[in-house]
């Protein structure tokens, strides 16, 4: 009988949660549907405060805010973090607590910030020690945390790796932190090549051939950069070894121009001229021939690989006006393209392999245009500010880096991948041109 | 369920056996009532819903904003006054009433007409007369019976609307539960229409979705059921459907969050249940 009478309640039971889900059922019915579908904020706005100082004040530089100023600065260089201005901030962790369990996140929610980066400076002698740590102030949550220590000069690397953290939690990619940028600037009406870091700070003469120097190539390893250079009157390629500062020269009849490293090897494509014709070449790091890409009877020039080396683009004059084709290198399959506007030129391919940025030369201005590598989907990213040219991406495709002279001088911009916050990225003496991004190197 | 079949063949073993076990019985026919009671819910509980003033499914649509409000007006009309006019008996007898009326005036007519032929050929000038007599005769008659048709009409209206509004529940299936004439609903949909918008708007500015972090997919939907008060406090944050890219549902998640409280409902709502389904397909 006590068993009967257990079974009855479980039948009991059993009942009424079918009343309930009936009622439940009930209450999902009564749902009005609205569709959002227009994000206004394009950017993760992140909230960087004031950093705390465990030092006592005698030291005059104040490393907290220097590491806070590089910290917000390489964010910017990410393309979708934004960081909301100190202004806002009704709260200050430098003054009490900066871990998980002294921080009111309502504090930073209110704002409207989704993550919250808090620091900690020990000045120890020379060397500085930095903490640094991600927090997702919706879900409460500490994301993750870094203990930096080095020379006070190495501020900037510490910081950046940071950076680099943040980019590989939120994308899976370590972004563009580690990379170097090559560009040409003018030294006494010569123009020799720099190389500084990714945003344009510590720019370094590499160059002195007191000539004219174009098109800087990274290879992949950021070893070496292939270069045209007029030192010895003729347009001949020079080969740099960062490293060992050695130059080696690639110097057939004719001209030798444009060149690009094929993606993760020590073999570059070059346009020579010395068959009569400007055709595009595959050449060995020491400028043996490996074969002949092009074969066409218009000029074939500035050769652009594919990230994974399988395709090339070129700019060929073989319709008549230059525009931009895609060779499949496999299949020899060549196809156009541009068909907007009458001059295409310098095309470069996008590090996730799907766009490619080029130079609409126009009537009045010349312009900076991206396409998608089947010809759809053609953008226009610069308008109505002087000429804009040399386009190259960021390892990580959120950025573009192009030359403008919407100043005036030529000078070296950034922009978003979609054309967006166009700025100057460096203000050197002269004009600049030729900007191009080291890839980042696996190792770092 | 193995408990439940157990105690249905017990119920029936009791009846086999002679109402040996009166104990049995009882617990077989509770059981019985519970059955029943348990069907009946499942038949009428999701009709007990008296917060159901609202229309289900509305999808607001930015770009043809005025079209839709129309729509909706039209939509919330109910058709209670056409029921009401179709239903009572009475006048249903009042219009045999009037056609018998009719009919016999038009005999009349007739016969008036044939008399004339007959009678009266030269004299048209009097035929036109008497016409015009029967004419008004007519129309008089019609007007009257139609007044009449009306006073009816109306006080079988007022009565069942007193009997909605005594009894508004207890009538599932009829719309006149909601008790309200066709111009309050219209007024409703429309404020609710208007708070609908105000939502998308707050939600949207507090949406931060960047697709490059997201990747290239760009198939996103995610589905979020809120239940807003009547302050505006947003409750019961609960997806209803994942993206399953872990970045977009966060951020569509945090735009919620940063959303509360929205604007005060419209008077006359103690809650509302809103599905907000997201796809960022306006992006490039």
């Amino acid at each position: 009988m006590i068993i009967f009478f257990k079974k009855k309640y479980y039948i009991i039971i059993i009942i009424n949660l079918f009343i309930l889900l009936s009622f439940s059922n009930a209450f999902c019915k009564d749902y009005t549907y609205i569709n959002i579908n227009n994000p206004f904020i394009k950017k993760i706005p992140v909230a960087i405060p004031d950093f705390k100082n465990r030092t006592s004040k005698e030291y005059k530089i104040d490393y907290g805010e220097k590491a806070r100023q590089i910290l917000v600065n390489g964010l910017s260089f990410t393309g979708y973090i934004k960081t909301i201005n100190k202004g806002a901030y009704i709260y200050m962790p430098s003054k009490t607590g900066i871990t998980k369990q002294e921080i009111n996140f309502k504090n930073w929610t209110i704002i409207g910030a989704e993550f919250l980066i808090t620091g900690v400076i020990t000045e120890i002698k020379d060397n500085i020690k930095i903490e640094l740590r991600l927090f997702d102030t919706f879900k409460e949550n500490f994301i993750l945390g870094k203990i930096y220590t080095g020379a006070k000069s190495d501020i900037r690397i510490m910081v950046h790796r940071f950076c680099s953290e943040i980019s590989y939690y939120l994308t899976g990619e370590k972004g563009i932190f580690n990379s170097k940028l090559v560009f040409i600037s003018t030294v006494k009406k010569n123009k020799e090549i720099f190389i500084s870091d990714f945003d344009g700070y510590n720019p370094k003469q590499i160059t002195h051939h007191k000539s004219i120097t174009l098109s800087p190539s990274w290879s992949s390893d950021g070893q070496f950069v292939a270069y045209t250079s007029y030192v010895k009157g003729n347009p001949d390629i020079y080969i740099q070894n960062l490293k060992k500062q050695k130059i080696s020269r690639i110097g057939f009849k004719g001209v030798n121009i444009t060149p690009d490293w094929v993606p993760n090897k020590l073999v570059l494509a070059a346009c020579l001229s010395y068959s009569g014709d400007h055709e595009i070449y595959l050449l060995t790091i020491k400028g043996k021939i490996i074969k002949r890409i092009t074969n066409n009877w218009g000029i074939d020039i500035s050769p652009e690989f594919s990230p994974d080396g399988k395709k090339i683009a070129f700019v060929s004059k073989r319709s008549g006006t230059p525009q931009i084709y895609i060779k499949d290198l496999d299949t020899n399959q060549v196809k156009r393209i541009t068909f907007n506007g009458n001059y295409n030129t310098s095309p470069a391919w996008s590090l996730d392999g799907n766009r490619l940025a080029y130079i609409g030369v126009g009537k009045a201005h010349n312009n900076i245009y991206v396409i998608g590598t089947d010809g759809s989907q053609c953008i226009q990213l610069t308008n109505n500010a002087g000429n804009n040219e040399d386009p190259a991406w960021s390892s990580d495709s959120n950025l573009i880096t192009f030359t403008s002279t919407r100043e005036g001088v030529s000078r070296i911009y950034v922009m978003t991948a979609s054309g967006d916050e166009q700025r100057c990225l460096l203000k050197l003496e002269g004009s600049q041109t030729d900007p191009e991004w080291s890839l980042v190197n696996a190792n770092n | 369920m193995n408990s439940l079949y157990s105690l249905i063949s017990r119920g029936f073993l009791a009846i086999n056996n002679g109402y040996k076990n009166k104990h049995n019985l009882f617990l077989y026919v509770i059981s019985l009532f519970l059955h029943i009671f348990f069907f009946l819910g499942l038949f009428f509980i999701q009709n007990f819903n008296s917060a159901k003033i609202f229309p289900q499914a509305i999808s607001v649509n930015l770009g043809s904003l005025v079209s839709n409000f129309k729509e909706e007006i039209n939509i919330s009309q109910p058709n209670s006054v056409k029921k009401s006019i179709n239903s009572p008996k009475l006048s249903k007898t009042n219009k045999i009433k009037t056609k018998a009326n009719l009919q016999k005036k038009q005999k009349q007519l007739k016969k008036l007409k044939s008399i004339k032929k007959k009678s009266y050929k030269s004299s048209n000038v009097a035929i036109n007369a008497k016409k015009k007599q029967v004419k008004k005769n007519k129309t008089d008659a019609l007007n009257n019976v139609l007044a009449r048709l009306k006073k009816q009409v109306e006080k079988n209206k007022s009565k069942k609307s007193s009997i909605a509004k005594t009894s508004s529940n207890a009538s599932p299936s009829a719309n006149t539960t909601y008790g309200y004439g066709s111009n309050k609903t219209g007024k409703i949909s429309h404020k609710i229409n208007l708070y609908n918008l105000k939502i998308i708007s707050q939600i949207n500015q507090n949406w931060a979705f960047n697709e490059r972090v997201a990747g290239t997919n760009k198939n996103l939907e995610a589905i979020i059921g809120i239940k807003i008060l009547k302050n505006g406090q947003i409750r019961n944050i609960q997806f209803e459907k994942n993206s399953g890219n872990k970045y977009f549902d966060n951020s569509v998640f945090k735009a919620v969050k940063k959303s509360n409280p929205l604007p005060e409902l419209p008077k006359g709502y103690p809650f509302y249940k809103v599905a907000l389904r997201f796809t960022p397909y306006g992006l490039k």
